[in-house]
C-alpha cells in the first residue's frame, strides 16, 4: 500500500463510516454492529500502518496536494505516531464492544455513534499530523466531538461541569492558536520537522521573543489538554459524568493527545528549549503527581478516584519530558502507551462494579467479593498494574522512569514519583477493600448481571496489560527507537542533561 | 452556572476567538497593502503583499471558531429543552 493509503485511512476511514451509521439511526442494533465494524476497520487500517514504521522501520510522509513544507498540509508517521494510533485503534474498539451493551436507544439516535468516530479521526488525526496548524484543527475536531459526547445522554439540564470543559478547553483552543501565530510570525513555517530543521541549521530564530511567547502559549494549550498542574481542575468534575464507555475512552485518550503534543513539541521540535526548561517541567509533574493522587484520595466516588488518578499519571509522564534524556523520554513513552491501556480499563471495571454493587459511590457498595469474585480478579489487574506492581506493566513503566531519574540524578523527583506511587496503591486498596471486602451495605440487595461482552471487554484490556508487562523489554527498545526519532537524534546517545 | 453568565462567558469565549485570530494575522507581519495576488506572467504575489498563508490560517480559524460556537449554543439549547419542568418552575430563569 502506498504511504499516502497508510497515513490517511486511520483519520478517512471513522469520518467515512460515521457518515454512514448518521443513516438508520433508529435502528440501535445496526448503530452497535456499526460502530464495532467501523472500529475494527480502524484498528486493521492502524495495523497496516504499524506494520510499515515499526515493522519495515519507516518514516511515512506525505503532503496534502502535493505541496510541500511550509506551504503544504504535511501527514507524518514514525514510530511513536504509529504506536499511539494502534493503542488508540485498540481502546476505541473497547469502548465500541462496552457500548453495545451499555448505551439505550435513545443515545444511539442521538448519533453516538457518530461522534464517537469523529473523536476517533480527531484522534488519529492528531497522532499522525505533521503541522501545528493541523494540529490545532484535529483539537477543535476532538473537542466538538467529546462536548456532544459528554452532552449525549444527559437526562436532565447542562450540568455546570460540562461548560467548564467547554470554557476551559475552548479558552486553550485559543491559547494553541496565539501560540501557533507568534511562531509562524518567528520562523515562518508550522511543519514541525521543517522547524525542527530550520532551527538546526541556522541555530537562532530572527526573533526570540516571539518564539518564546509561543512556546509558552502552547505550553498553555496543551498543559490544559493533558490535565496537568495547575491546570486540571476542569477534568475530575467531568469525566464523570459521561457514560462509561464514554469516560474510558476520555480518561484513556484525550488527556494523551495533550501528552503527545507536549513530547512531539517540547521533546522534538523544541528540544533544544526543553533542556533549558527542564526545571519547569519537572516541578510542573511532580506537582500534577502530588495533586492528582491526593485529590484520588480524598474521593470515595469510584469514576472521581480513577479521574483524579488520571491527573497524577500525566505527572509521571510530564516528569519523563523533564528529565530530558533519550532514556527517559523513552520511558515517557512507554509509560503513555501502557497508561492508556490501563486507565480505559479501570474505568470499564468500575461501570461493572457500580452494575453490580448498584452505586459508583463507594459507601453504598460492597460484598461484591463473594457474589463476583470473577470481577474482583478482573479489577484487580488494571488496579495493581497502575499502583506498579510486578510483573505488571505499571510496574516497568514506572521502573524505568524512575531509574531514569535516578540516572540524571534528579533524587527528590525519583523520590516524589516512589511515594505517589505508594499512595496509588492506597487509592487502589480503598477501592478494593470497599468494593470488594467489606459486607454490603445494603441486606437485600439483588444485584444486576453483567454483560458478557463487556466483561470480555475488561478481561481482553486486563490480558493486554500483562502482555505489556511480559513483553516490556520489546516495547522499552521500541519506546527508546521512537524518542530517538522524537528528538531527532541518535538514540543510543544520551541528551545534554539540563544545566 | 447560571444563563446569564452563560451569555457572557460565550460573548467572552467570542472576543478572546477573534483577539487570537487578530494575533495571528499581525505576527506574520503586514504588508504595505499590496494584494497577495499573482500577476499574469508572475510567479510570486508582488512585494510588500501580506504573506497569504497566514490570511489562509486566520480564514480557517474564523471558519473553525465560528463552529465550535455554533455548536456549543446548539448543545447548551438542547440541554435546557430537555430540563426539568419542575426546575424551571422554581428556578431563577
Amino acid at each position: 500500500m502506498t504511504a499516502e493509503l497508510l497515513l490517511s485511512m486511520p483519520v478517512v476511514l471513522p469520518l467515512a463510516s460515521g457518515l454512514v451509521l448518521l443513516m438508520g439511526r433508529d435502528c440501535p442494533v445496526w448503530q452497535r454492529f456499526g460502530l464495532v465494524v467501523a472500529t475494527a476497520l480502524h484498528a486493521v487500517a492502524a495495523l497496516a500502518l504499524t506494520q510499515r514504521v515499526i515493522g519495515d522501520g519507516e518514516v511515512l510522509e506525505m503532503a496534502l496536494g502535493g505541496w510541500k513544507a511550509p506551504v503544504g498540509i504535511a501527514f507524518r508517521a514514525d514510530i511513536l505516531s504509529a504506536m499511539m494510533v494502534l493503542v488508540s485503534s485498540m481502546v476505541a474498539l473497547a469502548g465500541a464492544v462496552y457500548a453495545t451493551a451499555e448505551i439505550g436507544r435513545t443515545v444511539w439516535r442521538r448519533r453516538y455513534a457518530f461522534f464517537y468516530l469523529l473523536l476517533l479521526a480527531g484522534i488519529s488525526g492528531a497522532f499522525l499530523t505533521g503541522d501545528l496548524f493541523n494540529l490545532f484543527v484535529w483539537f477543535e475536531t476532538m473537542l466538538m466531538a467529546s462536548f456532544a459526547l459528554m452532552a449525549l445522554g444527559r437526562r436532565r439540564r447542562t450540568r455546570s461541569e460540562t461548560i467548564v470543559y467547554i470554557a476551559v478547553n475552548a479558552l486553550s483552543s485559543f491559547f494553541f492558536l496565539a501560540g501557533l501565530g507568534l511562531f509562524y510570525g518567528a520562523l515562518g513555517s508550522l511543519n514541525l520537522t521543517h522547524i525542527a530543521d530550520q532551527l538546526a541549521m541556522t541555530g537562532e530564530p530572527a526573533d526570540w521573543t516571539e518564539l518564546y511567547g509561543g512556546a509558552v502559549l502552547l505550553l498553555l494549550a496543551f498543559g490544559t489538554k493533558a490535565g496537568a498542574f495547575p491546570l486540571f481542575f476542569w477534568l475530575p468534575d467531568s469525566y464523570p459524568q459521561t457514560g462509561i464507555a464514554t469516560s474510558a475512552v476520555f480518561g484513556g485518550l484525550l488527556t494523551k493527545v495533550g501528552v503527545y503534543s507536549l513530547y512531539r513539541v517540547f521533546g522534538g521540535t523544541l528540544g533544544f528549549l526543553s533542556a533549558d526548561w527542564g526545571p519547569l517541567f519537572l516541578g510542573v509533574g511532580a506537582a500534577t503527581m502530588i495533586v492528582g493522587v491526593l485529590g484520588a484520595a480524598s474521593r470515595a466516588h469510584l469514576r472521581e478516584i480513577l479521574s483524579w488518578h488520571i491527573i497524577s499519571q500525566i505527572g509521571y509522564l510530564i516528569l519523563g519530558l523533564g528529565i530530558f534524556t533519550a532514556g527517559s523520554i523513552g520511558a515517557g513513552i512507554f509509560y503513555t502507551v501502557h497508561h492508556i491501556v490501563v486507565k480505559a480499563n479501570l474505568f470499564f471495571a468500575s461501570g461493572l462494579i457500580a452494575r453490580a454493587g448498584g452505586s459508583e459511590k463507594l459507601a453504598a457498595i460492597g460484598g461484591l467479593l463473594r457474589t463476583h469474585p470473577i470481577l474482583a480478579f478482573l479489577f484487580a489487574i488494571p488496579a495493581l498494574s497502575l499502583a506498579g506492581i510486578p510483573p505488571l506493566s505499571g510496574f516497568f513503566a514506572k521502573w524505568l522512569l524512575v531509574r531514569e531519574a535516578f540516572r540524571a540524578e534528579e533524587w527528590i523527583w525519583a523520590g516524589s514519583a516512589l511515594a505517589v506511587g505508594a499512595l496509588t496503591l492506597f487509592s487502589m486498596a480503598k477501592i478494593w477493600s470497599e468494593a470488594f471486602w467489606k459486607d454490603s451495605p445494603r441486606r437485600f440487595f439483588k444485584s444486576r448481571a453483567l454483560p458478557l461482552v463487556q466483561v470480555a471487554t475488561v478481561f481482553t484490556l486486563g490480558l493486554a496489560t500483562v502482555t505489556i508487562g511480559l513483553a516490556s523489554e520489546y516495547l522499552f527498545h521500541l519506546s527508546t527507537l521512537a524518542a530517538g526519532q522524537v528528538v531527532g537524534r541518535d538514540p543510543t546517545v544520551n541528551l545534554p542533561t539540563t544545566p | 452556572m447560571q444563563s446569564g453568565d452563560l451569555f457572557r462567558l460565550l460573548i467572552g469565549l467570542v472576543l478572546l476567538g477573534q483577539a487570537a485570530n487578530l494575533l495571528v494575522f499581525t505576527a506574520a507581519g503586514l504588508g504595505d497593502g499590496t494584494p497577495p495576488v499573482v500577476q499574469i506572467g508572475e510567479r510570486l504575489p508582488g512585494d510588500g503583499s501580506g504573506d497569504p498563508l497566514a490570511q489562509a490560517l486566520v480564514l480557517t480559524a474564523i471558519v473553525i471558531g465560528f463552529g465550535v460556537l455554533a455548536f456549543c449554543l446548539a448543545l447548551l439549547s438542547l440541554g435546557r429543552v430537555g430540563e426539568d419542568m419542575s426546575n424551571r418552575k422554581g428556578g431563577r430563569e
